[in-house]
């Protein structure tokens, strides 16, 4: 595991915990780490020169997010992930987002709408030019971008943290770009429906487009498999 | 907190006491968010020594009740309405997806289980154990949890209360079990009527009557004294 990426984030105003969290998240998410590998918080905390507090809360925000597990005597371990766990995250994640999309449909500005429309146009171009990786951050921009308007900054957070599980499946997406094309043309409807400030149709569209993501995953379980993800 | 020692039951760990009477003080506003308590204070006022007042401090701030500074003690924490509006928003939601899943995957054995508990609520709350009465209150929650379609909905929602599980002892504390028993009645009859979009609705009520009692108690109860 490399560590100057935390170097590099530590500048950055955030508890030291919540900065070691992340670090190990993305380790997670992109493969670093793999399911079952032991994490040592010794090892964390020698190499990264701090003391073994942080780690040990950090250690403790990933288990109740659901990314490692402590086990007694055996110590810190990535979680195993199934498809059976994404489809649910994904549940949880259009249950909430559909709620967010909805409960903000008054209070998005002109300008909030002008950037979703702009961040559509970019994230169509990226699908079309095979962009993934860019994609995947402008599309996660275009969630944030209404999510921010919501009251709750706990209920944006969770939805965050839903999103990262859902990340664990990245490599899978990119082998299949259709889901980003229907996310794009989804994204143009909910911005029509944003507009003509409807929240049921917002909170329709913003269901069951997670849900239809979901339902596809299903089908590329072989490819998640030969992931070594089981 | 003066006629303690003839409230609490003899079984209980120091501990436990000492932290059930001190979760009530500040629940009742004898002690306020902001103000500081000490070890030695309490270890006086009891007569006791500073070891299970020290686990006790340990636990409420893990409840979210307190505060510890180092050396200094530890201090009563406020609480701020928008946390109290946003917690009880995500758990309706989330309670009221869950009980509309669960409605068809519930077992007879389920629901006996469910009325059970509220059973419990009731006997605890005849007995004045608010610790009894969260933990009965807390089980039928979770077995609606557990019994809907979704294993990590669990995970979620547990991970939310424990952020924010002193409300549960002030919903248990402050609330009339009669209002408790009948939103828990409410949801138990729509379950059994297989109406997953009624079990929802009354589940959110729920989360509405949590979100109303600590609201009442934090706009008047820091300006008024309780009773």
């Amino acid at each position: 595991m490399r560590i100057n990426t935390l170097e590099s984030s530590i500048a950055e105003h955030q508890p030291l915990p919540d900065k070691i969290a992340n670090f190990v998240r993305e380790a997670i998410i992109v493969g670093k780490l793999k399911p079952g590998e032991k994490i040592s918080e010794a090892k964390l905390a020698d190499e990264l020169h701090i003391s073994r507090t942080p780690i040990r809360e950090a250690i403790r925000m990933l288990e109740s997010e659901g990314f490692v597990s402590i086990i007694p005597r055996r110590g810190t371990i990535v979680s195993e992930f199934s498809l059976e766990d994404l489809y649910e995250y994904f549940q949880i994640k259009a249950c909430l987002e559909a709620f967010a999309a909805a409960s903000v449909v008054d209070s998005l500005s002109e300008r909030d709408l002008t950037k979703l429309k702009r961040l559509n146009e970019e994230e169509m171009s990226a699908v079309k030019s095979g962009d993934f990786s860019n994609y995947l951050r402008i599309h996660d921009d275009f969630h944030q971008t209404f999510l921010a308007r919501t009251g709750n900054r706990k209920l944006a957070l969770v939805i965050q943290q839903l999103g990262f599980h859902i990340r664990r499946l990245e490599k899978i997406f990119n082998d299949h770009p259709e889901i980003f094309i229907t996310c794009s043309e989804t994204h143009g409807d909910l911005i029509t429906a944003f507009e003509s400030r409807d929240s049921n149709r917002v909170r329709k569209i913003v269901e069951q487009n997670i849900l239809h993501i979901a339902e596809n995953i299903k089908q590329y379980e072989d490819g998640i498999a030969g992931n070594d993800v089981t | 907190m003066k006629n303690v020692s003839s409230v609490i039951s003899e079984h209980k760990t120091l501990r436990e006491k000492i932290v059930e009477v001190l979760r009530e003080a500040i629940i009742r506003q004898k002690i306020r968010p902001g103000e500081r308590i000490t070890e030695l204070e309490v270890a006086e006022r009891f007569g006791i020594s500073r070891t299970p007042i020290r686990e006790a401090f340990r636990q409420l701030e893990s409840e979210g009740f307190l505060t510890i500074m180092p050396r200094k003690g530890a201090v009563v924490s406020s609480i701020e309405e928008k946390d109290i509006r946003d917690f009880y928003e995500i758990k309706g939601v989330l309670e009221g997806y869950a009980a509309r899943q669960a409605v068809a995957r519930m077992t007879e054995k389920d629901i006996l289980r469910l009325e059970q508990f509220n059973k419990e609520i009731k006997l605890c709350a005849e007995r004045q154990d608010v610790t009894g009465m969260t933990r009965a209150h807390n089980a039928f929650h979770e077995l609606i949890l557990e019994v809907c379609d979704n294993r990590k909905i669990k995970q979620v929602v547990g991970g939310l209360v424990r952020q924010f599980l002193r409300f549960r002892f002030y919903v248990a504390s402050l609330v009339h079990v009669e209002e408790i028993l009948r939103d828990h009645t409410d949801i138990v009859a729509a379950i059994r009527s297989g109406d997953g979009e009624r079990a929802e609705a009354c589940m959110k009520l729920n989360a509405q009557l949590g979100l109303e009692v600590l609201l009442k108690e934090f706009t008047s109860g820091t300006k008024n004294k309780i009773n």
